[in-house]
């Protein structure tokens, strides 16, 4: 196989779609943040957001922890070292593959 | 040969920039203008590399985005401004205010204000404007963080070991200048005096350059403030002589009263174009 068709072939799909992406990006340049700073940023509706945050912790990417600020609820995010990894990784992958 | 072994050094010089930069003006330049690389590198092959690197700049300018917020709100100005303007405010105070136990107490307050000033405008920066407006952000303190600070502090040591010797020769009523200022009835100020408060303008217009790394580009009448911060205290210093101790509170009064109202434009902006979210269930 041709090595640059290999390159975008081997580019990670969790990270590669566009929502996910722009959590990734973000969160990359942070220590933690809360669900309503990733909502404004990324201008994504809140299940939209959920079902990318759900999929990123299931491949490890992501730490979602619930606490409370007084009485209400937040939720706090942080990409994990294999998440810093993998964005690292793909921002490689993108020179490599084009 | 040569010019094709030049134009190989060219093509890989500019690519590395490239790279590093993300600016890849340059390779796309030097390909057009050369018709060598265009035969050699079809447009068709190095556009998927621009695009690559552009891409992949782009994704870590997203991910620098979330700092902005932090300096971009104008409390860092206010803060230094307010800071800036106690100080030169508590040099009047222990001159202008008569001899009584509140001179000492007025003095003290400006101090102390001086003091919370940049902590407290800081804190309110992050949970009074930022937090209700973008949402919780807490940021890694990573190398490159670390190395500014110790950079910085490196520079102001040296600065301070530098100026030091310069303020006491200003400061001692023995200093030549001095002697001709008392003989002749009023102070003139010597090539170090005027060599400080010049210093002092620089230093400030740096730091004022610093806060508004980011958002001087959208906001071009900060240079206006840049210049005034940098170019008024030499002007006060010939308007209001003396050594750099009577010259240096007109000089901050002004920087600090600049500064002050630069952060709160930026303030009034930033509060503009973001409102309140009011806080809901995740």
């Amino acid at each position: 196989m041709n090595e640059q068709l290999r390159a975008i072939s081997e580019l990670d799909r969790v990270i590669h779609e566009p929502g996910r992406l722009m959590i990734v990006a973000l969160l990359a340049g942070v220590k933690e943040c809360d669900f309503q700073f990733l909502l404004t940023e990324t201008k994504l509706n809140k299940g939209n957001l959920s079902s990318h945050l759900a999929k990123l912790e299931a491949a490890g990417y992501v730490e979602i922890e619930k606490t409370y600020r007084g009485k209400l609820p937040m939720t706090l995010l942080r990409l994990t070292r294999a998440g810093h990894k993998a964005f690292e990784d793909y921002r490689k992958g993108l020179l490599a593959a084009f | 040969m040569k010019n094709r072994i030049v134009l190989q050094f060219q093509l890989w010089r500019a690519a590395r920039r490239a790279v590093r930069s993300g600016q890849t003006d340059d390779l796309r330049k030097l390909v057009e203008e050369n018709p060598e690389l265009k035969e050699r590198l079809p447009v068709g092959r190095i556009e998927p590399v621009v695009k690559g690197i552009e891409e992949s700049r782009r994704l870590l300018q997203i991910s620098q985005r979330p700092r902005q917020y932090a300096v971009t709100n104008g409390m860092g100005e206010i803060g230094w401004g307010t800071a800036m303007l106690c100080f030169a405010l508590s040099s009047y105070a222990s001159t202008i205010l008569p001899a009584s136990p509140w001179r000492g107490r007025v003095g003290m307050f400006f101090f102390v204000s001086v003091c919370l000033a940049m902590p407290f405008c800081l804190w309110a920066s992050k949970r009074l404007v930022v937090q209700p407006r973008i949402g919780y952000v807490a940021f890694r303190r990573d190398k490159t963080w670390w190395l500014g600070m110790v950079v910085a502090a490196g520079i102001s040591i040296a600065l301070s070991f530098w100026l030091i010797p310069e303020m006491i020769h200003a400061a001692s009523p023995s200093a030549p200048h001095a002697v001709a200022a008392a003989a002749a009835g009023h102070a003139e100020p010597s090539r170090g005096d005027r060599l400080l408060i010049a210093g002092n303008g620089l230093m400030g217009a740096i730091l004022y350059l610093m806060f508004n790394a980011v958002s001087i580009r959208e906001h071009r009448w900060k240079w206006l403030c840049f210049i005034l911060i940098l170019a008024m205290p030499p002007v006060i210093g010939h308007l209001h002589p003396g050594n750099f101790f009577e010259m240096s509170p007109p000089a901050t009064l002004f920087q600090g009263s600049v500064y002050l109202l630069s952060g709160a434009i930026t303030l009034v902006w930033f509060l503009r174009l973001h409102h309140l979210i009011a806080p809901a269930a995740e």
